[in-house]
């Protein structure tokens, strides 16, 4: 058997603009909408949108890992 | 026994999803982390091979945390998602898929499967037909016993990989639970 074969897949650790790369390919390609439309309506509906839809709990996972957390609340100065 | 260290818990729990994977593709395995919780993932699906037939497309997510244990780490699974699907008419189309997420939804927290089917109860895709804990090795099993999916190795090596890698999945299991499944 050629040694290629045997070879164990290999993994590349991505940034999160990658993953949300992939959540939008996986949301045009299930859902016909972007990643940024997905994540919009799940924020708003939450796991009622993932009720058996084919495909869309991998998106709420993914969504998970994209969301950006970094942003700071504007708080008013006193 | 658990790992050292985060790092090593991390590596070990890749690499066991890694090797099972790599019995039936060459597809490079996409990882990301937030925190402490992991993705591995395959986006787009990847073709498959199979004996006879038209090709599939395997996709799979499964998310980990690494967490203390027993005076070193363990990697725990959180969710799995592992679907099958075929080209028709130029689009992908999911058959089957087999989920556990529990913490995405409070009121579905059991394995299940759901499966693409026309009956006279109606479509069946969302349905949550319950299941036993999938790992990935049963899902491939599943795939070449079944779909008649195509092994990169030989028959011993590709056995093997798979019974090892399933034991060692059980032997770390934190989910044995005698409880009803639906609650």
């Amino acid at each position: 058997m050629p040694k290629t074969q045997n070879r164990v897949v290999g993994i590349k650790w991505v940034s999160k603009s990658k993953l949300r790369q992939a959540l939008d390919s996986r949301a045009r390609r299930v859902l016909g909408v972007s990643g940024a439309v997905f994540e919009k309506q799940y924020a708003a509906s939450g796991p009622r949108s993932l009720d058996g839809k084919a495909g869309t709990v991998e998106l709420a996972t993914l969504c998970f890992f994209t969301k950006d957390r970094s942003a700071r609340k504007k708080s008013k100065r006193s | 026994m658990p790992a050292r260290n985060q790092n090593e818990a991390d590596n070990n729990f890749a690499h066991y999803f890694r090797e099972s994977l790599s019995v039936v593709t060459n597809a490079v395995v996409t990882a990301g982390r937030e925190g402490d919780e992991r993705v591995l993932l395959y986006e787009p699906p990847v073709k498959l091979q199979r004996k006879q037939g038209d090709p599939l497309f395997l996709s799979v997510t499964q998310t980990y945390r690494v967490k203390p244990h027993d005076g070193g780490f363990k990697a725990t699974t959180t969710s799995y998602s592992y679907e099958l699907s075929v080209k028709k008419d130029g689009l992908l189309e999911i058959i089957a898929a087999f989920h556990w997420h529990p913490a995405k939804t409070a009121k579905l927290k059991w394995p299940h499967v759901h499966i693409r089917g026309n009956t006279a109860e109606g479509d069946l895709g969302r349905k949550h037909f319950p299941t036993a804990r999938i790992s990935i090795e049963d899902f491939l099993r599943f795939l070449i016993r079944d779909f008649d999916v195509k092994p990169r190795p030989e028959y011993a090596v590709w056995k093997e990989i798979l019974t090892r890698n399933k034991r060692e999945f059980v032997a770390n299991a934190s989910w044995l639970d005698w409880k009803p499944l639906i609650s």
